[in-house]
């Protein structure tokens, strides 16, 4: 007998999952979340009011943060790039053609922005790593259902990352990027699969990448026209890390920021450590529902999961928190962070652009 | 909206591979979605919505833990019923599919049991088409190794 894995597949998944569902005990157990999560909702309105009121806030930065929302902007028809990319930008600080020095040093500090895209953005992830590359991945929704991304990398010298192929033994064109002479690689060429490949520097010192999938060459290149160089994005946090373990620094954040509708909520995670271990602190901007099978700590607002490594903690002011530890890292470590996360009360849980730009506190 | 709970839990089963812990994912999601479906439902595909905020609830909590997940036990260790045992292959094959990368295993259980298109699947998972076809490629490669090495008689694809 032979065994067709495709074949199989089917049958073998179906057997899994076609078991009879409670669909009552189902339906009781949503409401009683749904339930919960709006009951913490008004109690975080509340504490935020409260905070204006006088308790303890933590200081957001004297220029106003700003992100970019919302469907395509009116009036802008010179231009294909209409589709606001979401990002918290700070007008107070430049970008790296102020700063090139900065780059990849700040974790809090993406050193380039980029407002606007030819095609609505569901998600923007903005990060900066331990390894000093600061980046911006966009999923884009394509015409005709098709999803593309779109992958920006800044860094000091050459940009030197694990997900980019080395493409400069393939044909390339000479273009030109504000000035700067750039090269424009196209990896692939077909209906579903052309991607490319725009590498330039746009200031001394400074190499920036743009990799496109399912997106044409010549927007790959204007994509890379349109990035500005001269302001920052901030990667920001609806709490702050305190307390870290001894030896440890703060080494990236990633902010993550939809512009789906209905909207996903914000997320951030900060990563800290030595050169041996590292946590990983996630915020939420929303509550976490319950783990059935994490040992509580705290009855119903933490858990450590032991498999896993990682503490949760159910609803900081509206704010869900997972820390999750590798290395020489345990519960203790998490649990020393978690107990230093100060919430900042005027930061609205769900509006990435009231949290704080310092990181730590 | 909650007509589609046991729907999303037994897709939640294959993709926790936990009875209890997929109930509990979908009633979170499903009480994330009360609040809004009035405009889900105004999308073009409400179903398509659902199934990409329990990816998404999935992914949350298991993002960063799945490089660390325990391997399940060398399955030439295991001693299985004679290949004629279909039973036997489908419990196989099962602790096959559970040690893949989540990601792909999320591809082939929209594609295999959900029936979807690969388009379909890219939206879910918020990523492009090529990369569905990696992984599912990657994933069938892996589970045809695997199989192999685990006493399974694999035909070829090109074989009839």
């Amino acid at each position: 007998m032979t065994y067709d894995v495709e074949e199989s597949l089917a049958a073998v998944l179906r057997q899994r999952a076609e078991h009879d569902v409670d669909a009552r005990a189902l339906l009781d157990g949503a409401l009683v979340r749904g339930r919960r999560r709006q009951r913490g909702r008004r109690l975080a309105a509340a504490l935020g009011g409260a905070g204006v009121a006088g308790l303890t806030t933590v200081a957001l930065l004297t220029g106003p943060l700003a992100i970019g929302r919302g469907g395509p902007e009116v009036g802008t028809t010179g231009s294909r790039a209409t589709h606001p990319v979401p990002g918290v930008t700070d007008p107070t600080i430049g970008g790296a053609f102020l700063g090139p020095g900065q780059v990849g040093n700040d974790p809090s500090a993406v050193h380039f922005a980029l407002d606007r895209l030819f095609a609505p953005v569901s998600l923007a992830t903005w990060n900066v790593g331990p390894d000093g590359i600061e980046t911006l991945r966009l999923i884009v929704a394509l015409a005709g259902g098709k999803t593309g991304t779109v992958d920006v990398y800044l860094a000091a010298g050459v940009v030197h990352h694990p997900l980019l192929p080395d493409v400069t033994v393939m044909p390339h064109s000479q273009v030109s990027v504000e000035g700067r002479r750039g090269r424009l690689t196209l990896i692939s060429q077909q209906d579903d699969t052309t991607s490319s490949e725009l590498r330039w520097s746009p200031v001394d010192g400074i190499e920036a990448v743009v990799r496109t999938e399912g997106v044409s060459a010549e927007e790959t290149l204007a994509i890379g026209r349109s990035i500005r160089f001269d302001r920052t994005t901030r990667c920001v946090t609806p709490a702050q890390v305190t307390v870290l373990p001894p030896g440890a620094t703060l080494t990236g954040c990633r902010l993550a920021l939809s512009n789906a509708q209905p909207a996903v909520a914000p997320s951030v995670t900060l990563t800290a450590g030595d050169r041996i271990s590292t946590l990983e602190v996630s915020l939420d901007g929303q509550p976490i529902g319950s783990q059935p099978d994490a040992t509580p700590l705290v009855a119903g607002r933490s858990e450590w999961s032991e498999p896993w490594r990682a503490l949760v903690v159910y609803d900081l002011g509206g704010v869900g928190v997972r820390i999750v530890v590798q290395g020489g890292y345990d519960r203790a470590e998490a649990e020393l962070v978690a107990g230093g996360l100060r919430r900042a009360a005027t930061a609205s849980a769900d509006r990435p652009e009231t949290w704080s730009p310092a990181l730590t506190g | 909206m909650f007509a589609r709970g046991p729907a999303l839990v037994r897709l939640a089963r294959l993709l926790v591979g936990d009875a209890h812990r997929a109930e509990d994912l979908v009633q979170d999601v499903l009480a994330r979605a009360y609040p809004r479906w009035s405009r889900i439902s105004r999308t073009d595909q409400p179903d398509l919505y659902l199934r990409r905020m329990l990816v998404n609830a999935r992914n949350s909590w298991w993002r960063r833990v799945s490089n660390r997940e325990v391997a399940t036990a060398s399955l030439g260790d295991r001693s299985y019923p004679d290949n004629g045992d279909a039973a036997g292959d489908r419990d196989a094959m099962w602790r096959l599919v559970v040690t893949l990368p989540e990601r792909q295993r999320a591809v082939l259980v929209l594609r295999y049991y959900e029936d979807l298109d690969d388009r379909a699947i890219a939206e879910i998972l918020g990523c492009s088409l090529p990369t569905v076809r990696t992984h599912a490629m990657r994933a069938l490669a892996t589970l045809r190794e695997r199989a192999a090495g685990a006493g399974l008689m694999v035909r070829e694809e090109n074989q009839s």
